[in-house]
């Protein structure tokens, strides 16, 4: 028996020998999927890609993207019925172990939750900002499904949790084992052992960017616990809402609470609170069977079962399911009319400036010149002039990426030459950290189709090799004036040497020397010219391609002959 | 024996013994021109191994550049992602039998690498390089990090002053390159001394400085013990990838073993139809004295199979 769960000393457990130890459970569950997750992200070869896609793929934000993309009756709509349907059943059970940002969420939460100190929590603008996110993510993909919007699930994108959780695990987890991998080669190094070094090449201002969305994350949990799977996250509310009549779920037995309170103290949700005369009122919306309460409870007035027949009869007509407990009425509103009037026109001047920000990246991203000169430095193309980024081959388009993509950088993790790197404003804020080609980094391996096949909204389609080698991302373009060949008069050649598919190939210049000649029907906008060119300033370049466009493949002349075609030296 | 005798069969046999090791350098300059081991050796008309069989053997076998206890350091071709038969990268059969001769001198470790093009876990597996290594014993060493690399001092270069350059062509006590011959879209053909590009980290800067001469230059900071080019299945045009339509391919089923880069290079240039003096590097090479470009002042050993 424990002396004492989570700080608090518990006389007696009077849970009934052999009942199951729901929390136990849950925190094994908890652990095994964060570290599947881990590896499936961070780890390298078929295994762990195979993995993160399963994974990824049954977590409901790429989940309801496909849905809105894909339409209803392919596979995503099945894993979603699946969820929903099991919620409806046993209530928000995805959240208490198979979302990984929850679980690391209930590892920081405080021991005890600060009453009275929580952020929105129990206050109507709590309600409206959770069911304002639900509408406003619903309606963006609704709109995308119906109409075929090009606009980014601005809400999703940002919100999301798995998508959160990849981005810290990428952006920030990452870099940390970079280093603890760059201390055991070191270590390797003196036991002449050969530790291979991980591929990172860093970028400090999607660092920093991660630092600050998910270190401000972290403290949020970290100073009043769940508070984002209770009030924020749009998948937790739906889920909460599917959830609502559930017919498994924390139960309080009346007779054995003696409204100790020490249940609320350990919900990290604010699922469980006091009421106006001291009695625990229990939301089942927001609870995420992290099951602390049963834990805590000293006198084990609590417990996880099925409803009794009066509840179910009531759950079954959908009525106010929350507040029934013990009678209780809720407490007054902890705040006045003139708080909550104040808090709504600071959440609503957030909101609009919000959208001013997407327009002005929209702005950004389409080379509207009052607002290239916030974007000197990334978002300008080689030439100097305003550039579209590249998307990866299989996203079809920008338009559709952006709109589809859920910034898991999932595929940022997978890729081989690092390429493929998270944004900040090339796409504008709508796309904010949405994976970009950035050539600087490195080029599409002409022969890797791993993006693809990793991401799980389908914001970037699975291709065969054959088929990833006729799309074209973007179009070369070369400016002769900068070429080495012409400024140096020295042979180079860098950029048709690394060229798979001879769109940049070497003709006759002058006293003997070659220059590049390129040439669009091949070009993929693979972008290995422009990460080979020696200048500072590329003298080839992609442009990338709002829409993407087709690539001729023509077959190499591989005829080998049997004999050797020489039989003679030549020296 | 009493202890006279003991003393003078002492001094007697000691003479000897020092007499004889003041006369092996006299023994050695006598016997030169009879069985000297050629300058160049070139092998036609088997598969990548036996050519190397044949050839090593007309250079006095692996234990002349390889000895008991050191560590080897063997520098392929193999910066694509690209099967053996498209003739980019050097042939796996090939990295396996000089492995297996290197651990039948002695040496301690054998490591493989290169600093590739493509990402390089992919070039490992697809070259073949990685599986032939291992199963011949030796170390399959990354090369893909900055890690790895240290910065060396070039002596005597103009150009190519300094270079981060990988540790295992620092600290290997033995040094084989192992490129391929093929065409090149920058430098017509890549072999022997192109090949040692792919052990410095910043590529971009020979680019940027002048390409041959950087080329050239690398040597100056470390010759290989032994080049062994690899022109079994060499590709004519479309190089040095040989993904495009323009790649063309001939079966040549020939290997060029030399000491010296320069000759193994010009030797090299023939066959793909150039004169050495066409590919601007080997000249540039030849004018620093890394070896000998003019084919007609080596002792050349041609070996038929």
């Amino acid at each position: 028996m424990k002396k004492s769960i989570r700080g608090h000393k518990i006389s007696q457990r009077r849970s009934a020998p052999g009942a199951i130890h729901l929390g136990g459970i849950r925190r094994i569950l908890g652990m095994v999927f964060l570290l599947l997750f881990t590896y499936g992200f961070l780890g390298w070869g078929p295994v762990s890609r195979t993995l993160a896609s399963f994974l990824s793929r049954i977590q409901l934000g790429p989940v309801f993207l496909e849905i809105a993309e894909g339409g209803f009756g392919g596979r995503a709509f099945l894993v979603a019925i699946l969820i929903l349907g099991s919620t409806a059943l046993f209530g928000r059970w995805y959240c208490a172990f198979l979302c990984p940002l929850g679980t690391v969420q209930q590892w920081v939460s405080p021991r005890r939750m600060v009453q009275g100190g929580r952020l929105f929590r129990n206050s109507p603008v709590d309600t409206w900002v959770r069911y304002g996110t639900v509408g406003l993510v619903a309606a963006l993909l609704a709109g995308k499904s119906a109409a075929g919007w090009g606009i980014a699930p601005i809400g999703l994108n940002l919100l999301d949790p798995y998508g959160l959780w990849g981005r810290i695990l990428r952006d920030l987890i990452f870099p940390l084992l970079v280093f603890l991998n760059w201390l055991l080669f070191q270590v390797g190094r003196v036991f002449e052992l050969y530790v291979p070094l991980f591929s990172y090449n860093p970028d400090l201002p999607v660092f920093f960017a991660t630092l600050l969305v998910g270190g401000s994350w972290i403290v949020l949990s970290r100073k009043s616990g769940r508070v984002y799977c209770g009030s924020l996250c749009p998948v937790g509310t739906f889920l909460g809402l599917c959830g609502r009549a559930s017919l498994y779920r924390i139960q309080i037995e009346p007779k054995d609470c003696t409204r100790c309170g020490i249940c609320v103290t350990v919900c990290p949700t604010g699922a469980l609170r006091k009421g106006q005369s001291g009695g625990v009122l229990f939301d089942v919306d927001r609870c995420v069977l992290c099951m602390n309460c049963i834990e805590a409870c000293p006198n084990g007035a609590l417990r996880y079962g099925g409803v009794n027949r009066e509840e179910k009869a009531l759950s079954l007509t959908l009525h106010l399911r929350k507040d029934r407990q013990l009678d209780e009425k809720p407490a007054a509103p902890l705040h006045s009319r003139r708080e909550f009037l104040g808090k709504l026109a600071r959440l609503s001047s957030g909101l609009v400036a919000y959208f001013s920000l997407s327009a002005l990246g929209g702005a950004i991203t389409y080379g509207l010149a009052p607002a290239q000169f916030l974007l000197r430095k990334r978002g300008l193309g080689p030439s100097g002039k305003p550039n579209l980024p590249s998307t990866p081959p299989g996203s079809l388009g920008i338009d559709r990426f952006a709109s589809l993509c859920i910034s898991c950088h999932l595929c940022v993790s997978h890729c081989p030459t690092g390429v493929l790197s998270p944004s900040l404003v090339e796409y504008g804020m709508k796309g904010l950290f949405q994976p970009v080609m950035d050539y600087k980094r490195g080029f599409c391996e002409y022969e890797c189709t791993r993006c693809g096949e990793v991401c799980p909204t389908g914001a970037i389609l699975p291709l065969s090799v054959e088929a990833k080698k006729r799309v074209q991302i973007g179009r070369v373009k070369f400016e002769q004036e900068r070429c080495v060949v012409i400024t140096q008069g020295t042979i180079c050649g860098a950029c048709a040497e690394v060229c798979p598919t001879h769109a940049v190939g070497m003709v006759p210049y002058r006293n003997g020397l070659d220059i590049p000649a390129t040439d669009n029907a091949l070009c993929v906008g693979c972008g290995s010219c422009e990460h080979a060119c020696p200048v500072p300033q590329k003298a080839i370049f992609v442009e990338g391609l709002a829409v993407h466009g087709t690539a001729e493949v023509r077959k190499p002349l591989h005829t080998l002959p049997r004999e050797p075609v020489k039989k003679e030296f030549p020296f | 024996m009493d202890r006279r005798e003991f003393l003078k069969k002492c001094v007697a046999y000691g003479t000897a013994a020092v007499g004889a090791t003041l006369l092996r350098p006299v023994e050695r300059i006598l016997a030169a021109p009879l069985d000297a081991a050629p300058d160049l050796v070139a092998v036609m008309g088997g598969r990548p191994a036996e050519l190397f069989d044949a050839g090593i053997a007309a250079l006095g076998g692996m234990r002349a550049f390889v000895k008991s206890g050191q560590t080897v350091a063997i520098k392929p071709n193999i910066s694509w992602s690209a099967p053996p038969e498209r003739g980019a990268t050097t042939n796996p059969e090939l990295i396996r039998r000089i492995v297996e001769h290197c651990r039948e001198a002695g040496a301690k470790r054998v490591y493989v690498f290169d600093n590739t093009i493509s990402s390089w876990q992919t070039c490992y597996r697809e070259t073949g390089a990685e599986a032939a290594a291992k199963a011949a014993g030796a170390h399959m060493a990354p090369a893909h990090s900055t890690g790895y690399y240290h910065k060396a001092v070039i002596p005597g270069s103009k150009v190519l002053r300094e270079a981060l350059v990988h540790e295992l062509v620092l600290e290997a006590d033995v040094l084989i390159n192992v490129p391929i011959l093929k065409h090149h879209s920058s430098t017509r053909m890549t072999a022997a001394l192109k090949n040692l590009m792919g052990v410095v980290w910043d590529r971009q800067f020979y680019h940027y400085s002048g390409l041959s001469q950087c080329i050239a230059e690398f040597p100056l900071l470390r010759k290989p013990t032994l080049n062994v080019i690899d022109a079994y299945t060499v590709m004519t045009s479309g190089g040095p990838q040989g993904s495009s339509y323009r790649a063309a391919l001939e079966l040549r089923k020939m290997q060029i073993l030399s000491a010296d880069i320069v000759a193994a290079d010009a030797a090299a240039s023939r066959v793909l139809g150039h004169a050495p003096e066409d590919i601007q590097y080997i000249p540039l090479a030849s004018d620093l004295r890394l070896g000998r470009k003019d084919l007609s002042t080596l002792k050349i050993q041609r070996i038929t199979l």
